[in-house]
């Protein structure tokens, strides 16, 4: 959290420290339907400073961002996202409140990863979507997170955010969805090769996720909730 | 190309439908001499709804039939409450039917019968199969009326004593269990029939009678544990029974019944070279949960485009896809049937794995990956109407998909746009983002929705 506070100033910039966070952030917006009721509700669970936020535009919810930093709290409430201060494993909010959760790029932040998922899953409604992105405990993608990281082409992960211990176990994150009456189904995702040179060099912004053979690295996540 | 079907129950008569559609000669004999009369499978689940769409006749059976009722639960003749096993739910712009419907199997099978005359098809009763060959070319049947009729394809979907199956030599492996039977009947109650009812005699709530309302009839299906001397049964039986429970609840008609045992049992093959089985045929398994007939009208839309299609590698895939779903089913209503027995108060709910919109033949991980089940969405057409995926996909054709960018000038292929992309060609608008969200589609992906509604 310290590292993200000390760049909290990049967290809106395209090319700042944070920029493959917005990457991601359209790609889990894809994954998320139109409200299909009024005053639907999604909680954004580790929203950082609500980049996720202009990608929901349209869709008819209301965005709750939860996080422990007052400083990103701060800037999302500034991009319309109703922030509670808060931890992932214990958040502060009633149980089937939420018609989406979305879990973006925080489950190899904790500590414990099955209390978050529970905590994710208890918020849902029954019916509910729950959508997360993270990165894979392997050794493919320790290698890409922690120790490659400062030699990627255009330094497009963070470098310093990411704690090999904590990375995410796939099938202890699908056993406790299953326990928790979502079913998860998981897909492997990259940035664009194209994209990411031309971002490289300047030419374009933004970069785009593609789907990936292999869950072995960064994957997205998604299911619905029993009932 | 013609087929011989043997079997003109919802399994066969599916597969009728499904290949008469598609313009291929087909014939559905019965050695039964007049139509099934009773009840039987009376549950259809939502993906079943799917494929009645698909084959025209989903109108039909939602205005004949109704969404499953809940149950009054009467101890010694006293009301204590009511249950609720279905949780009763909106359609979502990816599942239109999310609700099961109830409806008697003779009236399922009447609609059916309807939409196959639609075509020119006309069911043979009193038309056995009595003995068939194959040669690499077809099959050469004969019928109990002394007809001898050459197929290039024969589908046994002649129920759980399959005459073709048995002809094949193929092992129906599993089990009969001697120690519970089973007796259902269709009766006429002087009850509401807005509701199912459960009547058991305190202090053993869960040793009683079921009555659930057929709709469309005056008669309500029971069913309860046959006694030892059960072999066939009359209305003073089923009288007993009800007394025997403390209520007062009068029986006038006893239109059908049959004494059931649990028969757990699958067929080591579905496919001897030109020869298939499917539906009870090839697996046989608790009514619990309601998934005999459903599987078996699966597993005919599963192999009707197949047939049609006709290559070697299709063929196959019928077997390896079925097979795998029909084991599923064995395990999960033999479960279902175990909470009965254990006396389970949960016994009675029903969730996501009784509904078969789950089911999938995917061989790989993903979200929307080749064999999982091709959901619906709201679109808008070129012309400015508002139109379903499931429009699309609707008759024998596959469909092509593509997100986000041109599509193949071809039939049956349409761009997927988000509104402000223009591409020139055949295209829906996806307004609302439903599509792109349901197919966690980029823009570029593309998907082939097979005939059946599988992605491809």
């Amino acid at each position: 959290m310290e590292v993200f506070d000390a760049k909290a100033e990049q967290w809106w910039q395209p090319r700042g420290a944070f920029a493959v966070l917005h990457w991601l952030a359209v790609a889990r917006a894809d994954l998320v339907p139109p409200a299909a009721r009024g005053g639907a509700v999604l909680v954004d669970l580790g929203c950082g400073a609500g980049l996720l936020a202009p990608h929901l535009a349209g869709k008819g919810y209301r965005h709750v961002g939860v996080d422990a930093s007052p400083v990103a709290l701060a800037q999302a409430a500034e991009h319309g996202v109703r922030a509670v201060r808060g931890d992932v494993l214990a958040v502060p909010l009633a149980d089937g409140c939420a018609d989406v959760v979305v879990a973006g790029e925080i489950l190899e932040h904790v500590t414990d990863l099955r209390r978050a998922v529970a905590e994710a899953c208890r918020l849902l409604r029954p019916g509910g979507l729950l959508v997360l992105d993270t990165l894979a405990a392997t050794a493919l993608c320790r290698w890409v997170a922690v120790t490659a990281v400062d030699h990627l082409p255009g330094r497009w992960l963070p470098s310093g955010v990411h704690d090999p211990d904590l990375l995410v176990d796939r099938a202890v994150l699908a056993d406790e969805c299953a326990r928790r009456g979502v079913r998860l189904a998981v897909r492997g995702i990259r940035p664009s090769v194209t994209d990411l040179l031309a971002w490289a060099v300047g030419r374009v912004d933004t970069v785009r996720m593609v789907p990936m053979a292999t869950t072995a690295v960064l994957f997205q996540g998604r299911g619905r909730k029993e009932g | 190309m013609n087929v011989l079907i043997a079997g003109a129950g919802p399994t066969g008569l599916t597969l009728g439908i499904d290949l008469a559609r598609r313009g291929i000669e087909v014939r559905v004999v019965d050695k039964a001499t007049e139509y099934f009369a009773g009840s039987r499978g009376d549950g259809l689940q939502p993906r079943t709804l799917e494929v009645f769409d698909d084959l025209g006749v989903v109108d039909a059976v939602l205005a004949e039939g109704a969404p499953p009722t809940s149950t009054h639960v009467y101890l010694a003749g006293k009301f204590v409450m009511e249950r609720q096993s279905f949780v009763l739910r909106e359609p979502t712009p990816d599942v239109p039917y999310p609700n099961g419907c109830m409806l008697g199997q003779s009236q399922t099978e009447a609609i059916l019968r309807a939409r196959l005359a639609e075509f020119g098809v006309t069911v043979e009763l009193g038309t056995g199969l009595v003995g068939f060959e194959q040669d690499a070319d077809g099959v050469t049947a004969m019928l109990a009326t002394g007809e001898v009729v050459r197929a290039d394809y024969l589908v046994g979907a002649d129920g759980g004593a399959s005459f073709v199956r048995k002809q094949l030599g193929i092992a129906f492996e599993g089990s009969t269990d001697e120690s519970i039977r089973m007796v259902l009947g269709d009766v006429a109650a002087d009850l509401d029939p807005a509701h199912g009812y459960w009547f058991a005699a305190d202090p053993d709530p869960m040793s009683g009678v079921r009555l659930s309302p057929l709709p469309g009839t005056d008669l309500f299906q029971f069913v309860a544990a046959a006694d030892d001397g059960d072999t066939s049964l009359t209305l003073d039986a089923l009288r007993a029974r009800m007394a025997a429970t403390g209520a007062d609840v009068r029986l006038t008609r006893l239109a059908w019944s049959t004494v059931w045992r649990p028969n757990v049992r699958l067929a080591e093959r579905f496919r001897v070279g030109r020869v298939f089985l499917a539906g009870d045929a090839a697996h046989v398994h608790p009514p619990t949960g309601g998934q005999g007939l459903n599987t078996g009208v699966q597993d005919a839309y599963n192999l009707g485009w197949k047939l049609a299609d006709g290559s070697p590698e299709l063929l196959d895939s019928y077997e390896t896809e079925r097979r795998g779903v029909a084991a599923r089913v064995l395990g999960l209503s033999t479960e279902l049937l175990r909470k009965y027995v254990d006396r389970d108060p949960d016994a009675d709910r029903r969730d996501e794995n009784t509904q078969q919109l789950d089911i999938s033949y995917r061989t790989t991980e993903g979200f929307l990956v080749s064999g999982d089940r091709a959901p619906d969405a709201p679109v808008v057409s070129g012309d400015g109407t508002r139109v379903r995926l499931f429009d699309l996909f609707r008759g024998p054709h596959a469909t092509r998909l593509v997100f986000g960018a041109a599509a193949p000038a071809e039939p049956h292929s349409y761009a997927v746009l988000r509104p402000g992309q223009r591409v020139p060609g055949a295209h829906v608008v996806d307004a609302d983002g439903h599509a792109f969200a349901a197919y966690g589609a980029s823009d570029g992906d593309e998907f082939r929705i097979r005939p059946d509604g599988y992605v491809g």
